[in-house]
């Protein structure tokens, strides 16, 4: 159980610093901002609005978040030499990854229920008709997107032997992932069709198409949130698979396989971070 | 019983040998010190003992252990001081000796462990703020934690002052009388001298010289000089001392000759040849062989003297 002593003083470390304060006050800017904008807009079904703001809001920060508590978490302490500590102590190297994994999994828990606390009440205040369990559904969406994001960051941060280049691969794999994948499909699509596609709307999009869009982290996850939240009564187009590819909807654009996706995108990055650093010379 | 045992252990990095061909053994409940200047392998060896490094070539076993393949065996029973570690800044000395505690799965007491190597007051302080002889000092309570079978302590003494240098090694004889064994690098021989038992001497990644103090004084033919002041320098006494056997080398200076002799039994001949020579002789002193002469000699190529 030597992670959970590392968990433990990773989380105790990490709580006496600067970023969980910071990061818990902009998540509980971001939830009591976006949750009271339906009421400034006084739309109909706020309570439904509220949860898709929300979303959006989450969606946006919680990477950022992710990676920034996670790519200095096992590098950090190469550089500064509190790994020789660590390692001198009887505890493996997986054990230091694990524990780096839960402890910082801890921060973003802990950043996440104190905003979406501010945010219910901000919600139970403003409108009617709260749904709890919508409500602690997204919350639980939120604490996996950020475990999504720890894994790629804590993955490369254990794999490198300098901060900079840790900073460098999850801007690299951030950029590569959640800003330029789109073009990915699309310019496959436009290699194949010599046209560019229509993405929402038409419901004529190749199957593969939506997969090859939902392999990014991203993605995967709004796939899984639009389950979660119920954007559909909400948006004024349909974002499911169901209503963007043409024909039957095949088994891997079923939200299960989009969930499957995003076990994968926790699962390997931590799995090749591993395996890298447990063949580390730490001189 | 054998605490550390390495056979034909070797680490290269690109084409650096840092350490060559090591053949060390350590006996339990020994003091060893492991000696030699900064680069010479020492903390390469350490960082292969405790599966930071592997090793390129060769074995190393730590209580019995391998230290590649069972490191984690290794560091349950081992206490380790290490060398260039960085502290939790934010986090107070006590979480620092809580956390180590932790990790050993033992029962001491954080406080008693701190107040043992006198950080009592600071406890409630962040780590972050301390001077480095109290990082030191702070590690060495990790270390400590646990009663472990062996301590590996790399360079234990830096950063402390003489008294926290002592009170360092008053805390080594205590855990020697209860049982363990230590295993210390320094580049500083003058701090060996008083606590250790057996010392290896590493130069350039390899083992020089492991022996008792005494039997490497015995054994190297390290200098003892003899000095003699005399009221005036007698021409051709440099050529004459030089042509005795068993001088090395003579340095004159001002009415004073210097004969380095690397047999002390021929002080007689030397100070005969400078009375003969017609100089009154003033004063006569001779210096024994300094564990820094020794240390140097072992570490430093050998010169010819001029």
């Amino acid at each position: 159980m030597s992670w959970a002593h590392i968990a433990r003083k990773d989380f105790a470390d990490a709580g006496r610093s600067l970023t969980l304060w910071v990061v818990t006050g902009l998540l509980i800017l971001l939830v009591a901002g976006m949750t009271a904008i339906p009421s400034l807009l006084e739309t109909e079904e706020p309570f439904g609005q509220a949860l898709y703001f929300l979303f959006s809001a989450v969606a946006l920060v919680i990477p950022i978040v992710g990676l920034l508590l996670g790519y200095n978490a096992v590098v950090g302490e190469r550089e500064s030499g509190s790994i020789r500590f660590l390692l001198g102590l009887p505890n493996t190297r997986r054990d230091v990854v694990w524990g780096k994994l839960l402890g910082r999994t801890a921060v973003v828990v802990v950043a996440s229920v104190v905003a979406f606390a501010v945010g219910a009440g901000v919600i139970a205040w403003l409108y009617d008709g709260f749904v709890v369990s919508d409500y602690l559904a997204l919350l639980a969406f939120t604490v996996v997107m950020g475990l999504v994001y720890l894994s790629i960051a804590i993955g490369v941060s254990a794999s490198v032997s300098s901060r900079g280049k840790a900073i460098a691969g999850v801007l690299g794999l951030f950029v590569l992932f959640d800003v330029v994948w789109q073009s990915v499909p699309m310019g496959i699509y436009y290699l194949l069709e010599g046209s560019w596609p229509t993405l929402y709307g038409e419901g004529s999009l190749p199957a593969w198409f939506v997969l090859v869009e939902r392999l990014s982290p991203g993605q995967a996850l709004s796939a899984v949130a639009i389950e979660i939240v119920d954007v559909i009564d909400v948006a004024e187009i349909d974002l499911t698979a169901a209503g963007r590819v043409a024909g039957e909807v095949p088994f891997y654009l079923e939200t299960w396989f989009a969930g499957v996706i995003v076990i994968a995108w926790i699962a390997v990055p931590i799995a090749i971070g591993y395996a890298r650093f447990s063949r580390a010379v730490l001189n | 019983m054998v605490a550390i045992e390495t056979d034909s252990l070797e680490r290269r990095f690109g084409s650096v040998r840092a350490v060559e061909e090591l053949d060390l053994e350590v006996d339990e409940g020994e003091v060893f010190g492991f000696l030699g200047p900064n680069g010479a392998g020492k903390s390469t060896t350490i960082n292969m003992l405790l599966g930071f490094v592997p090793p390129t070539a060769g074995s190393a076993t730590v209580l019995g252990h391998d230290a590649a393949t069972e490191s984690l065996a290794v560091r349950q029973r081992t206490g380790v001081l290490p060398e260039d570690f960085g502290v939790y800044e934010r986090l107070t000395a006590r979480k620092h000796v809580r956390f180590a505690i932790d990790c050993k799965g033992a029962g001491d007491d954080p406080d008693a462990l701190l107040s043992r190597v006198g950080l009592a007051d600071a406890a409630d302080r962040k780590a972050g703020g301390f001077s480095t002889g109290m990082r030191q000092r702070l590690a060495f309570a990790m270390a400590l934690a646990g009663e472990p079978e062996l301590l590996i302590l790399d360079e234990p003494s830096s950063g402390l002052d003489p008294n926290g240098a002592r009170e360092m090694r008053e805390i080594v004889r205590e855990e020697v009388d209860r049982g363990a064994t230590v295993f210390f690098s320094s580049h500083i021989m003058e701090q060996v001298e008083a606590i250790c038992d057996r010392v290896g001497v590493m130069r350039e990644g390899r083992l020089v010289a492991c022996d008792s103090i005494a039997s490497l004084k015995r054994d190297l033919d390290v200098d003892s000089r003899l000095v003699v002041e005399v009221d005036r320098v007698p021409e051709g006494i440099r050529e004459e001392l030089l042509a005795l056997e068993g001088v090395s080398a003579v340095r004159i200076d001002d009415g004073e000759i210097e004969v380095a002799l690397s047999r002390a039994g021929r002080k007689t001949a030397a100070l005969d040849a400078v009375e003969r020579s017609g100089a009154a002789v003033e004063d006569v002193s001779t210096e024994e062989p300094s564990l820094e002469d020794l240390f140097e000699a072992l570490t430093t190529e050998s010169e010819v003297a001029p």
